[in-house]
């Protein structure tokens, strides 16, 4: 390499320091890809971080024994979010910090990256974008509508998350905490729920107007209408017991009538 | 040649079941996709969005978090799917969602125990040196696992189907009316559920009516 010239080595390394950490990004998406009980998705990460390892550690066989070691202990994360994990983990390791303050670091980030992510986007962006496509398949009458937009809409939002997050840790490292705190994370999942409850609604409207106007729909709704609103009423004030109760009774009684037509 | 359904169908089982956690969670594995796809794949898109719609309403708020025990939607999906798809009777759409339910519980179990098998593989850092190499291997090998154990699902759920639905489907007694209204009635609870999932209930109750009142006027 003593005939390059620095300009074009430099930017060797700068494209080998960006593929490695497209790398680690990259298996960031497998990160949950060996869950269990022990380590949770410990092994995961290490096999999402051993690219930037690998780069860090690529003269000392031993250091990257030991940090390989380190990283496939127990964590969990939102997987959206562990990448900002990765990202900010792998450049302390690029930096030398002590191996104590990193596991520390580690340790830190588990609670706040698992609930942040379960908030924004199991409890708010998911049933926003699913309700939202299911609301466009009512209204067009066209049944890709649903599909297409729940995933174009849903992995808008997933990916640009996923490579935030990563972009922020690295750019970070263990200066995260007080970033994510900022972030905003929390307040955008408040701010969806009201907007999941419109959502919800509309389709119940869709939906009922559509069968309503099948043909040889009876007349009589108004009884029906009533049971309704209170089963509504039930799951909303009985929450997530009444809905395992419901699921429950929903298969039990399409069971029932199916084998009463057997039977009859 | 065409290909026949099955093979694509235990494809997709797979892909639905990885989806889910091992890779990408990209949503496929959502019901609302995979069974409008397997519907798709076998003639009737249609039958498998409504199947598919039902067991979104059903599970939407559950939530995957920690260590919990879920059911699994994407085999279910796919299976329920198919189900609906090739009956085309008033019966349909409630067996086909009967079966999504039985296999999103047989997912949920298949699911706590194959974590058990990836904690019986997964390197132990307090026992064992671990090798970079070693660790990569054992990662990419469970990630086929958990791909393998959707397929297996999908399989015993759509024989399950074949065998039960055979039975049931010629003699579901409701004509499609009562059939409507029985979904519509059963799948409430689980809607006002989602809802209460929300929080502050006396601010998602009313702007839940206002998108009723916009839904039953747009339609």
């Amino acid at each position: 390499m003593s005939g390059m010239d620095p300009g074009a080595e430099s930017r060797t390394t700068v494209s080998h320091r960006a593929r490695t950490f497209r790398q680690a990004w990259l298996r960031c998406l497998a990160i949950q890809g060996s869950w269990n009980y022990r380590t949770m998705i410990g092994t995961g990460f290490a096999f999402a971080i051993l690219p930037i390892l690998r780069r860090v550690y690529r003269d000392d066989p031993r250091g990257l024994a030991e940090a390989v070691r380190r990283h496939a202990g127990h964590f969990n994360a939102h997987p959206y979010l562990a990448g900002m994990a990765v990202g900010a983990v792998g450049r302390m390791e690029k930096e030398g910090e002590d191996p104590d303050l990193i596991e520390r670091f580690k340790t830190a980030l588990r609670g706040p990256l698992g609930s942040l992510g379960d908030r924004l986007v199991w409890a708010a962006w998911l049933p926003a974008t699913a309700l939202l496509a299911l609301a466009l398949a009512l209204w067009t009458g066209v049944w890709w509508v649903a599909p297409v937009a729940f995933l174009g809409l849903y992995n808008i939002g997933h990916l640009t998350l996923r490579t935030w997050a990563y972009r922020m840790g690295v750019r970070e490292g263990k200066a995260l905490g007080a970033q994510i705190r900022s972030s905003g994370m929390g307040r955008l999942a408040d701010r969806l729920s009201p907007v999941i409850a419109v959502l919800g609604g509309l389709v119940a409207g869709l939906t009922v107007s559509r069968i309503a106007q099948e043909p040889g729909f009876p007349e009589p709704l108004a009884g029906s209408l009533v049971g309704l609103v209170l089963l509504l009423a039930v799951g909303l004030w009985g929450g997530e017991p009444a809905r395992k109760w419901a699921t429950f009774v929903l298969a039990v009684s399409v069971l029932g009538i199916a084998l009463t037509g057997v039977l009859a | 040649m065409p290909i026949p359904p099955l093979p694509i169908l235990l494809l997709l089982g797979g892909i639905a079941a990885l989806d889910g956690t091992s890779v990408g969670q990209m949503m496929v594995s959502r019901p609302l996709v995979a069974a409008t796809v397997a519907g798709w794949v076998l003639g009737d898109p249609v039958a498998g969005l409504l199947v598919g719609g039902m067991l979104e309403v059903l599970y939407l708020g559950v939530l995957p978090v920690g260590g919990v025990r879920f059911p699994e939607t994407g085999p279910a999906g796919v299976v329920a799917g198919a189900a609906a798809a090739s009956m085309g009777t008033p019966g349909a759409i409630p067996l086909a969602l009967l079966l999504g339910i039985v296999v999103a519980e047989l997912g949920a179990v298949s699911i706590t125990a194959i974590r058990k098998v990836n904690g019986h593989f997964a390197p132990d850092p307090e026992v064992d040196p671990v090798d970079a190499r070693r660790l990569e291997r054992v990662h990419r090998a469970l990630v086929l696992l958990d791909g393998a154990r959707g397929m297996a699902l999908t399989f015993v759920g759509l024989a399950l189907g074949r065998f039960a639905l055979g039975v049931l489907a010629p003699a579901w007694p409701l004509d499609q009316s009562s059939t409507a209204l029985l979904l519509g009635l059963g799948l409430m609870v689980p809607g006002g559920a989602l809802l209460a999932s929300l929080g502050r209930r006396r601010i998602a109750l009313p702007l839940f009516l206002a998108g009723l009142a916009a839904g039953a006027l747009l339609a």
